[in-house]
């Protein structure tokens, strides 16, 4: 056992191990809790960091111990799981400094710590996963864990959501079983590789490959709202706010579509899926995915429900990227992964900062808020003209690449998709944002916070104002190596062998 | 000179704009001094900057004199526009325009000095939205009604837009600089996308429908500037993203040609018949731009552009500078009264538009006349002539209109802070031609005396028919004056389309008791026997599995 075969334990335990002891906290005992929760934090991030830069020198992280027979339990750190990590890193940081802030007079808050830092430890275990089977364990674990916080609030409504969460996701992670174990069956476990290991079966397995392909991308589909699967997300947005971030951005969304990344690329490879057929039904769902989530999200009325309907669609910016199986597409879709998950957080921790101010919840309610908090309602704008792919804000960067990526492998039709869904993202998020800073001020029913020296609690305004900035900066600086762009790069040429 | 300079042109105003929260209403009369980074390039260039670690291959500003003219001009008007806001503008509201003001300030520059697509993309962008602040700032249903025309027709530009620089961006390469498209040839897709994209910035026929109304809500100042700088970007951006010489380009340019005369021709008629002096200045851009049109029809049938350059740069350097001050002046008129000079001066860019002589519209215009007559489309010239008329018609009802506020004015003077750059404005058409060689050398080329006449008639027929018009006391018929505006309609139709989408509203289904119904019903199914047929099912298995 040495430092490389450690380091991805290491990020794993960061967060698991604080987890376990604040669950043995006492509900008063607030100060431990929270420099336990900054300390995981700190050292999570000290330890990506050491990772990133070793995986970009080209060092080799690998744990393994045995777990079933022929299927160890592999924990390994390539660039592609470094970049689903690091985001989920830096975005849980920001996301505990807010949930602090959120949550800091409401009851049962050790429970809700312990089971965040579970679900941090299991997304960052899923990226980290070396093979399928490991994979499988972490993303299990994810859906448990994040059961409690979706019910968090304990009212009638959260335990519905809270059902209806359980429904799908059970399903959708016995799917995905059924299918690692088909894949099991024909050809064992081994570790994710570029362009994958089923070639050989090609032309001899082509029934159950098939099979093993749908039914892994229906269950991983569940997790990336992926139409008809998508049900349990806007329900899901009654949660409290720290919460609809973990969810939309950080964790579980996320997991779902960077489980399809690995599907597609490290376990079927290109050369695969397009022998077997299979890329085209794909395409075809995250495209019809991105425009109905938009036409959906048009419709609502309340903001957390039309962000939610936003998720739905741009996430499917990311399948969409994997499954047109070329280069420059597969870039824009991972560096949509990134892109998403900063513009959308903002976007949630701004709508949980004018809920918890001044108790905005629907759209309407939302006149002249850009005057009482500017600088949470400028940080929404920058998420949601991210959204719309206006530069040089980071999803301006996602939709140049993708549509490059659509017309360099003669999918032109994609474009329309593309640019069909920035005018419908247009139409839904500049209403509010015209209300934000253009109509007279509402008459608000609450008012916290209105003394202070800042517009609200300064543990809530500081993330958004930090990833609002950040999704400024990596569209700006899109060029330099580390920033998102340029690690995707990296990871196409190094493993996607395409 | 260090090129990092040009990277102080775009983020001179960001930086002003930043300060505006501290220093608020002090710094107000100060901020057109952020044009001044962009006039110290034109006055020197520095070397091309080059920003690798923004996007590939990003490179900013360049010294040739396209770029040149372009920022200069752009500057200047800015500038001016800005000190006069600055005294004009003194309501709550004020902040909030100013921060759109140097966005948009910040924008337009960055799209002059952008020598990649990336970059001119980012700049017409943040342009376009930050207008928008503009033109809905004083606020109420009339502005709120332009402005969300403008926002919707702003986002649709810009998303063509993006499709076309995607579509060119892929057929060469994957590279975005200008100068590689230059050499590449283009496909009808993209230049139809292009066309829309940019001609919904630029405004002309038939795309200017946002451009009446916006320019009559807008504060005076930021109509100078959209129309004078903003418009002019559209033109900037077909002229950069498309080749050189192209036989697509040589093909649709008989068309392009005659949707230009005919827009500018439409404008005027149209514009006649406007009861603001705004609005008639406005359908005056229309009908510029779309003598601008005209001109890369003429460069692009000719297939040397470098002929065509020189046009196209002067026209929009001379438009630019005299519709500013125009706009600027239609302002004042509402703020004071002004003396008998000052309407003097004010008549100087209304004749530059005209032509009239010893001004650099004359300059343009035999610049212009000249191309006309070495291309393919010399029989056309008497439309040209008809097209010129038009304008004058157009400016002098315009000037009327403005002599009309004036009486509603109160009896103190402007402040000074609105004269003084209002007057720089007016007077430049006629000084330009003087400080500027290129300028120059054809206004001194057309001073024979038949040149001289050509110039001068089509303003005298105006004259003549304008002063005929008021003697007899002409009255634009009702019918007129009060249009349906189709384009009004139709984004208030789209606005309440997207508010309520005629979707149906699916419901999830979690009833628990339909489920255990559905399982009794099962289960009844197999009252009878349901031993014996689990006996016979076991069996057949068995059977089955011994036989595989």
């Amino acid at each position: 056992m040495n430092w490389s075969s450690l380091l991805p334990l290491g990020i794993v335990l960061s967060s698991l191990l604080p987890g376990l002891v604040i669950f043995a906290l006492r509900e008063e005992q607030q100060r431990l809790r929270v420099a336990l929760n900054l300390f995981g934090v700190t050292l999570k991030l000290l330890l990506v960091g050491s990772m990133l830069y070793g995986v970009s020198q080209g060092a080799e992280f690998r744990f393994s111990v045995p777990l079933l027979p022929d299927a160890p339990l592999v924990l390994q750190g390539d660039a592609l799981s470094l970049l689903f990590v690091a985001l989920s890193s830096l975005l849980w940081a920001a996301t505990t400094v807010y949930a602090i802030g959120y949550l800091e007079d409401s009851p049962l808050r050790s429970r809700f710590f312990g089971y965040f830092s579970l679900c941090v430890s299991a997304t960052v275990g899923l990226a980290l996963a070396g093979n399928l089977v490991s994979f499988l364990l972490f993303y299990e674990m994810l859906t448990l864990a994040t059961f409690p916080l979706v019910v968090h609030r304990g009212t009638p409504e959260s335990l519905r959501a809270g059902r209806v969460y359980l429904a799908y996701t059970v399903g959708g992670g016995a799917l995905v079983l059924m299918g690692v174990a088909l894949l099991h069956s024909l050809a064992g476990t081994p570790d994710f590789q570029a362009a994958g290991y089923l070639l050989e079966q090609v032309g001899e397995q082509d029934a159950a490959l098939r099979v093993a392909f749908v039914l892994l991308i229906l269950g991983l589909g569940v997790k990336a709202a992926l139409i008809p699967l998508h049900g349990w997300l806007p329900q899901a947005m009654v949660a409290p706010a720290p919460v609809s971030a973990l969810l939309h951005a950080v964790a579980v969304v996320k997991a779902g579509a960077f489980g399809i990344v690995r599907v597609v690329y490290d376990v079927f490879g290109a050369e695969a899926l397009t022998r077997l057929d299979l890329t085209g039904p794909l395409l075809w769902l995250a495209a019809a995915t991105i425009l109905y989530g938009s036409l959906r999200a048009l419709q609502q009325q309340e903001l957390k429900k039309r962000l939610a309907y936003s998720t739905i669609s741009q996430v499917s910016y990311v399948t969409l990227g994997v499954a047109l199986l070329g280069p420059i597409a597969a870039v824009g879709g991972l560096v949509h992964l990134v892109h998403q998950g900063l513009m959308k957080v903002t976007l949630f921790y701004c709508a949980g900062n004018f809920a918890e101010t001044l108790g905005i919840h629907r759209i309407r309610e939302m006149d002249g808020v850009g005057r009482r908090m500017p600088w949470s309602m400028a940080a929404f704008s920058v998420g949601a003209l991210g959204m719309i792919g206006i530069p040089p804000i980071a999803g301006f960067i996602s939709k140049w690449t993708l549509g490059l990526g659509a017309l360099q492998v003669g999918q032109d039709w994609v474009l329309l998709v593309l640019l069909g869904s920035a005018l419908l993202n247009a139409a839904y998020f500049l209403p509010p944002l015209w209300r934000g800073w253009f109509a007279e001020p509402a008459h608000w029913h609450e008012d916290r916070w209105a003394g202070e020296r800042f517009e609200t609690h300064w543990m809530l305004l500081l993330p958004p104002l930090f990833t609002a900035l950040l999704s400024l900066l990596v569209g700006l600086l899109a060029a330099t190596a580390l920033s998102p762009l340029g690690w995707s790069q990296l990871i196409v040429e190094r493993e996607f062998a395409l | 000179m260090s090129a990092w300079l040009w990277l102080l042109v775009p983020l001179a105003p960001l930086f002003a704009g930043a300060l505006l929260p501290l220093l608020r209403a002090r710094l107000l009369p100060w901020l057109w001094l952020s044009c001044l980074p962009a006039l110290l390039v034109v006055w020197q260039p520095p070397p091309t900057l080059e920003l690798p670690w923004l996007w590939e291959g990003v490179r900013w500003g360049a010294g040739d004199q396209l770029t040149r003219a372009w920022l200069g001009f752009t500057a200047v008007l800015w500038g001016c526009a800005a000190r006069f806001a600055s005294s004009s503008l003194d309501d709550a509201r004020r902040l909030r325009f100013w921060s759109f003001w140097q966005l948009a300030l910040a924008g337009n520059l960055l799209l002059v000095i952008a020598t990649d697509a990336l970059s001119f993309y980012l700049g017409f962008s943040v342009m376009s939205l930050s207008a928008y602040g503009l033109i809905v700032h004083r606020g109420g249903p009339g502005p709120r009604r332009a402005g969300r025309l403008y926002l919707q027709l702003a986002i649709c530009g810009e998303m063509l837009l993006l499709a076309g620089l995607l579509l060119r961006s892929h057929a060469s390469g994957n590279t975005f600089d200008f100068a590689s498209w230059q050499a590449q040839p283009i496909d009808g897709l993209t230049l139809a996308l292009l066309l829309l994209g940019l001609g919904l910035k630029a405004g002309f026929w038939p795309l200017h429908v946002w451009l009446p109304l916006a320019h009559p809500e807008a504060p005076a100042p930021a109509s100078a500037v959209l129309s004078g700088a903003m418009l002019k970007a559209g033109i900037l951006g077909l002229w950069r993203c498309l080749p050189e010489a192209d036989p697509t380009l040589a093909a649709w340019s008989a068309p392009l040609l005659a949707t230009g005369l005919f827009g500018a021709l439409y404008a005027a008629a149209l514009g006649l018949c406007a009861g603001k002096s705004k609005a008639v200045l406005a359908y005056s851009s229309v009908s510029q731009m779309g003598w601008m049109l005209m001109i890369l029809a003429l460069a692009w049938k000719r297939g040397e552009p470098a002929a065509a350059l020189p046009v196209l740069l002067l026209f929009g350097v001379h438009h630019g500078l005299a519709k500013g001050a125009l706009f600027l002046a239609a302002g004042m008129v509402h703020e004071g009264r002004l003396p008998r000079y000052a309407w003097a001066l004010l008549w100087l860019p209304a004749l530059t538009l005209m032509g009239a002589p010893f001004t650099s519209g004359v300059a343009v215009k035999y610049l212009l006349k000249d191309a006309w007559q070495q291309s393919a489309f010399a029989a056309w010239a008497p439309w040209l002539v008809a097209a010129g008329l038009a304008t004058a018609l157009l400016l002098l009802r315009a000037l009327w209109l403005m002599r009309r506020d004036q009486r509603q004015a109160p009896a103190h003077r402007p402040p000074s802070a609105q004269w003084l750059p209002w007057a720089l404005l007016s007077v430049a058409p006629v000084l330009l031609p003087w400080i500027w060689p290129a300028l120059r050398e054809p206004l001194l080329a057309g001073w024979y005396p038949g040149a001289l006449w050509a110039a001068l008639w089509p303003v005298l027929a105006a004259l003549g028919l304008a002063g005929l018009a008021l003697r007899r006391d002409w009255r634009l018929p009702q019918r007129l004056e009060k249009r349906p505006n189709l384009a009004l309609r139709g984004s208030l139709a789209l606005t309440r389309l997207l508010r309520h989408p005629p979707l149906p509203e699916p419901t999830l289904c979690l009833d628990k008791a339909r489920w255990r119904r559905r399982e009794r019903r099962w289960n009844r199914l197999w009252e009878g026997g349901t031993l014996t047929i689990s006996a016979w099912l076991l069996v057949g298995l068995l059977w089955l599995g011994w036989l595989w």
